[in-house]
């Protein structure tokens, strides 16, 4: 079920340069073994741009943060969160300012990377996004498969 | 004579107005830095006393209770939980570091802060570390044998006296079971500078319901997962359960930056207020004066001083006494935030650098003299159009 589940966006996104990525294509990327396809790769190094919510799981001046597919208030009462496929490690140069929301989603944009990491203070991860920037994605919204955007929108 | 020097003879010639001015601007400086430095300083404190662990799991309630409790000692504690959760969260296998942590009274206001050796342990993840400045750490105990050692926490240890060895306890109902100092830590610069650590089999020993309980109380566990992308899951499994409750501790930090951004918002808007007041009252200072002395202007021209040296020596007055007030208010403003952070060491438990040095407090200065050279032009320019004939005439 959880792979069939992907956020998606009923609004175009501004005219920017760098590539977005969802969630939906993140967990489909994974292969056995901590392996990821070579199309996800192929964004390895590049500036992308994922949106999501944040899971202040660090430092509280934000360096560091897990971006999820499912938010962290309360008791999740929608979805289950699973684990490592749904979430991608954000890390910021320095701390960032913003006004945390827990229910708001958004719009991360930094250096990718995919595959199997072993970082000293954050443990394992399979995607990690670095010298993050951080916009809050107004009017974004998260659809499950067979769900549409409403009538008009694209 | 130049013409800084005709403009500084201006200013003693008038030296009510000139103090009234300096010192008003020094007020307003004062009170704008004060509140930037003790705003920064609070978020600061928060951010460098944060925990390393990612997860607090305490009892049902307020998130915001739980971390000011349990991190910062700033509130009354949770209900307690049962030691049966510690045991649980100790053997997940996605957990990598379990603590539990039971809150109790205070000696002195210092509150006793019971916990295991692993509260102190050394981990690559972890930015703080604890060494004892004097003795040890307190010895391994069993509730059938508990010990009573404690270690004072530095600020803990200053407050209160009390030396390597000393004997202490709080009340009558305490003097059973006298505590005895077993080690000092080094400052660590957070909340755990003001505790006073214990084992948990003192803890229950000391505490008559918990001496009691089979299972026994404890006030949260801290939690650092193996990986952090099981945080999520490990949050809503510990937030469905009928007992316990578990908390970002970040994200409670967030929330406090919220309300401090939004606090700081508005008094931005009150020190706006202030600046235009301070402006307006230098700008009748300066124009009152301007037309006090249009004979002297108009004297000077005629000795063959040129308009822009007359709009010059007018802007110098204005900026002279913005400089000194601003830099008065600089030094006013640091006292202030000192004092503010002093009360707040004292009532709340934060730490806050007053004397952060940065780019702010010469912005300020910059600030407050263009706020000078702004609110002198229009005087300045009232100076240089003098009418030098008219000026001369005899007044009768």
């Amino acid at each position: 079920m959880v792979l069939g589940l992907g956020l998606c966006l009923p609004y175009p996104a501004p005219a920017q340069d760098a590539p977005r990525l969802t969630f939906a294509q993140l967990v489909d990327s994974i292969r056995a073994n901590f392996d990821v396809t070579q199309q996800i790769k192929s964004y390895a190094g590049k500036d992308v741009e994922i949106q999501g919510f944040i899971v202040p799981a660090g430092p509280p001046d934000l360096s560091f943060f897990l971006l999820s597919r499912v938010s962290a208030l309360g008791n999740y009462c929608c979805e289950v969160p699973t684990g490592q496929d749904e979430t991608v490690y954000v890390f910021a140069d320095k701390g960032l300012k913003l006004v945390y929301d827990p229910l708001r989603v958004y719009r991360v944009r930094g250096i990718f990377e995919a595959g199997k990491h072993v970082d000293s203070t954050y443990g394992v991860s399979m995607f990690r996004l670095r010298g993050a920037r951080v916009e809050e994605a107004v009017g974004a919204k998260i659809f499950k498969v067979g769900e549409t955007a409403p009538a008009g929108k694209p | 004579m130049t013409v800084l020097g005709v403009a500084l003879r201006y200013l003693r010639g008038r030296r009510v107005a000139t103090t009234l001015s300096a010192v008003s601007i020094a007020l307003g400086v004062s009170l704008v830095l004060a509140s930037v430095l003790l705003s920064r300083g609070i978020e600061k404190a928060f951010v460098e006393g944060a925990t390393d662990y990612s997860l607090i799991v305490g009892a049902k309630g307020s998130a915001t209770q739980l971390v000011l409790s349990v991190v910062f000692r700033m509130d009354t504690a949770t209900p307690n939980i049962l030691r049966a959760t510690y045991d649980r969260l100790a053997s997940d296998p996605r957990v990598d570091v379990a603590v539990p942590v039971a809150l109790g009274d205070a000696y002195q206001g210092f509150r006793y802060v019971a916990t295991s050796p692993a509260y102190f342990a050394t981990f690559p993840w972890r930015r703080k570390s604890f060494t004892v400045t004097e003795g040890r750490f307190f010895r391994p105990d069993t509730p059938e044998d508990p010990g009573y050692e404690v270690v004072l926490g530095a600020e803990a240890a200053r407050r209160t006296g009390l030396r390597l060895g000393d004997r202490f306890s709080e009340g009558e109902e305490m003097a059973e079971f006298p505590l005895r100092v077993a080690g000092i830590l080094r400052p660590t610069r957070s909340a755990d500078d003001r505790a006073i650590f214990l084992s948990l089999p003192s803890f229950w020993g000391m505490n008559e319901v918990a001496r009691k309980m089979q299972m026994k109380p404890l006030t949260a566990v801290l939690v650092r997962p193996k990986r952090m992308s099981d945080l999520p899951a490990l949050h809503r499994q510990l937030n469905i359960s009928q007992e316990t409750q578990a908390v970002f501790p970040s994200a409670v930090l967030l929330g406090i930056f919220n309300l401090l951004g939004l606090a700081e918002e508005i008094l931005g808007l009150i020190l706006a207020i202030v600046a235009i007041v301070v402006g307006l009252y230098l700008f009748v200072s300066m124009y009152s004066a301007t037309l006090e002395r249009t004979r002297e202007i108009a004297t000077m021209r005629a000795l063959g001083a040129r308009r822009a040296t007359i709009l010059a020596i007018v802007l110098l007055e204005s900026c002279v006494v913005t400089l000194v007030g601003g830099c008065a208010g600089v030094v006013l403003g640091h006292g202030v935030a000192y004092a503010g952070a002093q009360l707040l060491a004292v009532r709340a438990g934060v730490t806050a650098d007053p004397f952060a040095i940065g780019v702010l407090q010469p912005l300020v200065v910059a600030g407050v003299v263009l706020l000078g050279a702004l609110a002198g032009l229009l005087p300045a320019l009232s100076a240089y159009r003098v009418d030098v004939e008219a000026n001369l005439a005899p007044l009768s």
